[in-house]
């Protein structure tokens, strides 16, 4: 913690020394009536003609700016709708404010041609921020001007928030930009000069549709949306990254992504290779990974050193967006995508796994050492059809292919030592496998809505997969005994297993039914829904197992563990919803209460059919349950806003074939399951919980978030295990029935961010709490196993205008597992990493960046340090880059891991990238509209 | 012969009087771009304070306004469903609750009956805008009048109570007082559910009786009147049966005196203010095209509301498709104002008495809620200024600041 304290000392160091500024304040007047103007738009530029800050005159004329820079010029600019603009420079010497009487003349009273560009302004119900009117260079990008203006925070995370508000989703011109959700891809490539405008407007919740606001009658506008619209000139060009690096350890990196959109079409390329665990993923990956300017680098997006193995990773894929209309909102769509990705990995992994397993009067280590080699490809397509006609409708078709091959060999050996450290037993094993699957779905969705006629109102969806798996695995398992001889074994035994499943599940939501039932009668203002929901699953599975003679040197069929069988779902639940809203809405305050309970009635049938006699069997279940949500809400306009909800969920589960009539296969020598017969059916209580909190104060420099999400989960006559351990490391489990389990998650976070003039603080905190209570019996006494898990995250960041940013982070994770029996063990392990990163933009077109990530776990001796260092250049007029990557400077990094069950903790070392240094090329190809964005330099307009 | 002689007596008449008509159609040039500013008072002058008694729980908020009856004034206070009478001097009477009614019921005063009314919805049903036209269509069955509700509070009957009515064909049609014994019905509404496509957006009604129509529209499909509903608004004058009104999609300002119509003012507004030719002929195909035209041009012409004249000036609201400014046009000068532009001084105590909302006329008399702490804050700053006989008293008691002045003020003649 100590480097976190020092970083802090700093930073609030690194304030005060930036708290020696100067004030304005003055008066805007009529200069022939004398008499105030109010809303005149009063903004101080800078030298580069930057706004620094910009301030509208209160009723009686009056302004009062602050915190501006000293010893400076500034050009102070004040304006207002039909009066002749009035400039002046002035220059801070010292910390006292400086006072300005401005008397502004009409232009001409008959005919007024308004110049004045405004920053910010509200056009009916729409905040229009006015790009034009903020001076930045000529190359900034969407993020960096949305930084500058007031009340609009640009989180570490990307995350955008208006007076304290989330952005929930960002539009180009009504539309999501290359089709993608992720709001980066527009803000960290597009140009401000490309931009006429940006409009913030709440926008209806399409997942409402049908629900409409008790009181109102109107749908419920809960989205913040932003959108961006272009110039009608830059409504058309292209964009990307071309980029190669190649370093010490036959390191290489590449990365190619072009994007081009016109009025109605948008359509993108991504490619990347790598042998430095960077995460390619798919397409849309590929563009957030590979945008123009990010004002927040994550520095994190590099040769990934938390990654298992070293792994050579490829993808190429494309992705094509094509609305058939040319609306410019998100009332209506006509939007159809289509992608493609091809992208595999070659692994290679060693790993050591230690586990300290509890066992009566007895606690095991295991040791297991592993080798992995794998190589992976996959084909995915994917198309997305979304038609609207209106905040009324909703029609949409997913649509996935996806076809995925693997081979793979591994190598374990497991050695098993008592208290003592007696090793007990050893086991080898050697598995090559080959698998082929491939998966298609498809989905639809269909919601409607009509004022007019409601009867007419319904909501459906309908999904429908199928998958197929194939595979042949070769297992050579060598289990040796070192208390019991007789108990050593040998196996070399192939399994060839092919799969299918089909699932169609759908459900179909009549909100009309309240008026088909009742007319007008409006029912003391209950709203009444009927859903019905209904699963069919259809899944085979065969295995052919087969054990290899030596002596013959064939294999024969092992007729005990060979299998077909065949289960199909069926489910229907028909589910009554009833719902009611009450809100008091004042010109101060909103507060709703809204509560809704569910009658369900849940019916299956479950048919299996085996070559297992035992497992032929049929079951069909009938279960009444309910669910209840209660949720609150209250806002006090322009000050906080805060919701919590709490809801109940009662539901069935029976015991799966699996669980019911094991089969047992003896290859896996420490773990054997035994299934049992006789399971009853257990029943689920949950208890879920979601607070929120955020400030709306536009007046205040700091903005507030804060969430809190937890559940309770409590198991009556749930399926637990009855353990026998082995003094080799064996283990037999037999499903049991016990009393009951109890499970509690709390996951929360909390954020403030403090602007200081151009710059800012951010606190960003989160946080996750897991503790469970699982009843069993381990070597035939009854326990409960408590296990917990607690986890905090900080990060503290430092933005100084677009230069510098610095970060400091901590985290704290600590597991422990706990069972109640007298002679069981109980273990704990902790890890504790501590980061840092900066990122000077200084001096022009050059970044320097760096970070440091200190880890210590309890279970090694001596914390590993991995420092990282990049230097970048652009140039070529901000089109091309070059950087320099120093990795693991310090030569230490192990990727290590814990984990823990009812059973014990465990620990996880595997091989990774070790140091390398690497040099990169890219370059940023760009244009928008017919005129080409290259960087300039700094524009000077006055 | 005779007749010819008539007949060209007639056309002669005809041509001299369009001339004149067409004089008095008087223009109002306004650029909401480039309205202009001005002091206050300039325009408003006869301020009076009517300051009201001091009662615990009575507080001005942003929204409220002071309605004037022929012996009170009430303030009806929305939030809290309650409605704080007052006499004519400022004590106070009574508030009197109407929570009991439900959500939706806010009272409104019927100078006719001298009565504030209150008609909702019955909450016991839920009516699409479909169903609304149906009962409208049926309105005389008694059995339709179960969807409304309505209360009255008689202003003759000192108790104040709320009393349960029957709501009646003006409740159900939307009528509304004109002048003498004549109502109005302005609201415009197409639909195929009409079997005649012949309506009229400015109605007039005597006894239940359809005495006349202005302005002709197909009630089944005019286009500008596609997926949406409109009204016509009706502004009365300081002469008794003298109004004017105004036309959605028009910018036009009738006047009308008894049952004779003729227009009087033409808003003149920039290109970009002004509809274009299509809209009028071209129906949108769906209310989401509808509603994207809104959107998309927030500025353009919707409707003249609130409009009042006196020789000098015309005060009035304009509602564009996203946007609502109030204006002062100077007839003297030919400018216009925007309300929001103009600032009070220090012979008027600083106060903004010229606001976008919030102001009531009655007569050539405008009313204004204000709060007891701007008079507070500006006789504590300017102790030179003389304090008006009516609040001596008043701010002597060192009121709590939220306590409602009303100030009376008229426009400068």
């Amino acid at each position: 913690m100590k480097p976190l304290f020092l970083i802090c000392s700093l930073l609030g160091w690194h304030t005060l020394a930036f708290c020696q500024t100067g004030k304005v304040t003055g008066s805007v007047m009529d200069a022939e009536t004398k008499t105030p103007l109010e809303l005149a738009t009063v903004a101080i530029h800078a030298p580069d003609s930057s706004v620094i800050a910009y301030q509208l005159s209160d009723k009686y004329g009056l302004f009062s700016i602050g915190k501006l820079p000293l010893k400076k010029k500034l050009l102070v600019s004040v304006s207002y709708a039909g009066y002749i603009s009035y400039n002046t420079f002035i220059q801070l010497d010292s910390a006292r404010t400086d006072t300005l009487a401005v008397f502004l003349a009409l232009q001409n009273k008959d005919t007024v041609v308004v110049t004045a560009a405004i920053p910010v302004r509200m056009n009916g119900d729409t905040l229009e921020i006015n790009p034009a009117a903020f001076k930045m260079k000529s190359d900034a990008v969407v993020e960096e001007l949305l930084n500058q203006v007031a009340g609009i925070t640009i989180w570490s995370d990307g995350t955008i928030t208006v007076n304290g508000k989330k952005v929930k989703s960002l539009l180009v011109d009504g539309k999501p930009f290359m089709g993608s959700t992720d709001s980066r891809i527009a803000t960290q490539n597009l140009p401000k000069s490309a931009i006429d405008k940006i409009q913030l407007y709440q926008e209806y919740d399409r997942s409402k549709i049908g629900k409409e606001n008790a009181r109102t009658g109107r749908p419920q506008d809960s989205l913040l949306t932003m959108n961006i619209k272009l110039k009608e000139g830059s409504k058309k060009g292209y964009f990307g990254k071309t980029g190669a690096g190649y370093g010490t350890m036959d390191r290489f990196e590449g990365d190619l992504s072009l994007q081009l959109y016109n009025k109605k079409t948008s359509a993108g390329i991504g490619a990347g290779l790598n042998n430095t665990n960077k995460n390619i993923g798919n397409i849309e990956e590929m563009f957030q990974n590979n945008t123009y300017r990010n004002y927040n680098p994550n520095l994190y997006n590099v040769g990934r050193f938390g990654t298992n193995g070293i792994n050579r990773n490829h993808s190429i894929g494309g992705v094509l967006v094509h609305n058939f209309i040319e609306s410019e909102n998100s009332r209506q769509n006509d939007r159809i995508s289509i992608n493609y990705n091809k992208s595999g990995t070659n692994a290679y992994v060693t790993d050591l796994n230690m586990e300290n397993r509890t066992a009566l009067d007895n606690p095991l280590f295991i040791r297991d050492d592993g080798v992995a080699t794998s190589r992976q490809n996959k084909h995915d397509v994917g198309i997305n059809y979304i038609k609207t006609n209106s905040y009324n409708d909703n029609f949409i078709i997913n649509g996935t292919v996806n076809t995925n091959n693997k081979r793979s060999n591994t190598n374990h050996t497991v050695e098993v030592r008592d208290s003592a450290n007696r090793l007990q037993s050893t086991n080898a094993t050697t598995t090559a496998e080959s698998r082929n699957s491939d998966y298609e779905s498809l989905e639809l969705n269909f919601t409607t809505s009509n004022a007019d006629e409601p009867v007419k109102g319904f909501n459906t969806r309908m999904f429908a997969s199928r998958d197929r798996n194939a595979s042949t695995r070769d297992v050579i398992s060598e289990f040796g005994s070192f208390t019991n001889s007789s108990k050593n074994t040998y196996n070399n035994r192939r399994y060839a297993t092919n799969n299918e499943s089909l699932n169609i599940t759908g459900n179909l939501e009549y909100t009309g039914f309240k008026r088909m039932l009742l007319r007008r009668y409006n029912l003391f203002g209950i709203n009444l829904s009927l859903m019905q929901w209904f699963n069919y699953t259809r899944s085979t599975e065969n295995v052919m197992v087969s054990d290899y003679d030596s002596t013959a040197k064939r294999y024969f069929v092992n007729s005990n563990l060979s299998n077909g069988n065949k289960k199909e779902i069926i489910e229907f639940t028909p589910i009554l919803s009833m719902s009611k809203s009450f809100d008091k809405f004042t010109g101060v305050f909103y507060r709703g209460l809204s509560l809704q309970v569910k009658l369900m009635d849940d019916l299956k049938t479950d048919k299996n059919t085996s070559s297992i006699a035992q497992r032929n069997l049929n079951r069909s279940f009938a279960f009444f349950r309910y669910e209840g949500n209660l949720d609150y809400r209250y806002t006090k306009r322009e000050k906080y806003s805060y919701n919590a909800s709490v809801s109940y969920a009662k539901y069935l589960e029976y015991p799966a074939i699996d669980r019911l009539y094991a089969l047992v296969d003896d290859i896996n020598a420490y773990d054997i399951r035994i299934g049992n017969p006789h399971l009853k059916n257990s029943i689920n209580h949950s208890v879920s919980l979601n607070a929120n909190f955020n400030t709306e104060n536009p007046k205040s420099l700091y903005t507030i978030n804060g969430n809190i999400n937890g559940s309770y989960k409590l198991l009556l006559a749930p399926v637990t295990d009855s353990i026998i351990n082995d003094f080799s490391g064996k283990r037999i489990s037999w499903y049991i029935n016990s009393d009951r389990t109890s499970a509690l998650n709390l996951n929360y976070y909390f954020n403030v961010s403090r602007k200081l003039n151009r710059n800012s603080l951010q606190l960003m905190y989160n946080g996750e709490l897991t503790t469970g209570k699982v009843p069993n019996y381990i070597d035939g006494i009854s326990n409960i196993s408590e296990t917990g898990r607690l986890l905090n995250q900080f990060n503290l960041q430092f933005l100084f205008s677009s230069r510098l940013v610095i970060s400091a982070g901590q985290t704290l994770e600590y597991n422990r597992s706990r069972p109640s029996a007298p002679g069981l063990n109980a273990f704990k392990n902790s890890s504790y990493t501590t980061r840092l990163g900066i990122v000077l933009n200084w001096p022009a077109n050059i970044t320097f960046s760096s970070t440091v990530d200190k880890i210590t776990n309890s279970n090694i001796d001596k914390p590993v340090v991995l420092w990282n260092s990049f230097a970048a250049y652009r140039f070529m007029k901000g089109q091309g880059e070059l950087k320099i990557s120093a990795m693991d400077l310090l030569k230490q990094y192990q990727n290590i891991s814990n984990n823990v069950t009812e059973y014990g903790t465990s620990t996880r070392i595997t091989n990774g990238l070790q140091q390398y240094f690497l040099v990169t090329f890219s370059y940023y190809p760009r244009k928008f509209g017919k005129r080409e964005i290259k960087r300039q330099s700094t524009e000077r307009e006055w | 012969m005779k007749r010819c002689t008539v007949c060209h007596a007639l056309i002669l008449c005809l041509l001299c009087i369009s001339p004149v008509a067409q004089s008095q159609l008087q223009k109002i040039y306004l650029h909401p771009k480039a309205a202009g500013s001005d002091k206050q008072s300039n325009f408003v002058d006869s301020i009076r304070f009517i300051p009201l008694e001091v009662k615990a729980g009575i507080e001005l908020s942003t929204y409220n306004y002071v309605e004037i009856t022929k012996n009170y004034f009430y303030i009806p206070d929305y939030y809290r469903k309650a409605v704080h009478l007052y006499s004519k001097n400022g004590r106070f009477f009574k508030t009197i609750n109407f929570k009991q009614l439900g959500d939706a019921f806010y009272p409104v005063y019927d100078e006719y009956t001298n009565r504030i009314v209150f008609v909702e919805n019955n909450k016991n049903y839920s009516l699409t805008p479909k169903d609304r036209i149906k009962i409208m269509l049926d309105w005389d069955k008694p059995r339709n009048k179960k969807y409304f509700k309505k209360y009255a509070i008689d202003l003759n009957d000192t108790t104040f109570t709320i009393r349960k009515d029957v709501p009646q064909q003006n409740d159900i049609l939307h009528a509304s007082f004109f002048y003498s014994d004549i109502y109005y019905q302005g609201e415009i509404i197409t639909s195929g559910l009409f079997k005649d496509s012949l309506d009229y957006e400015f109605k007039t009604y005597q006894n239940n009786r359809f005495i006349k129509g202005f302005f002709p529209y197909n009630h089944v499909n005019e286009p500008r009147f596609l997926y949406t509903r409109e009204n016509i608004s009706v502004n009365n004058t300081d002469t008794p049966a003298v109004n004017f009104i105004a036309r959605p999609y028009c910018d036009t300002i009738y006047k009308t005196t008894g049952d004779s119509l003729y227009a009087a003012y033409q808003l003149v507004l920039p290109l970009e203010n002004s509809l274009p030719a299509s809209f009028f002929t071209r129906p949108f195909k769906n209310k989401t095209e509808r509603e994207n035209f809104n959107r998309n041009n927030g500025w353009m012409l919707h409707q003249v509301y609130t409009f009042y004249e006196t020789p000098r000036f015309v005060y009035f609201l304009v509602g564009y498709l996203s946007n609502y400014e109030t204006y002062i046009y100077q007839k003297q000068t030919n400018t216009t104002c925007k309300v929001k532009n103009i600032k009070p001084d220090s012979s008027q105590y600083n106060l903004q008495i010229l606001v976008d909302f919030g102001i009531t006329r009655k007569g050539n008399r405008f009313y204004k809620l204000q709060k007891a702490e701007d008079l507070l804050t500006f006789f504590e700053k300017n102790k030179n200024v003389p304090v008006p006989k009516e609040l001596e008293s008043f701010l002597k008691s060192n009121p709590p600041a939220a306590t409602p002045v009303i100030i009376e003020f008229k426009f400068k003649n």
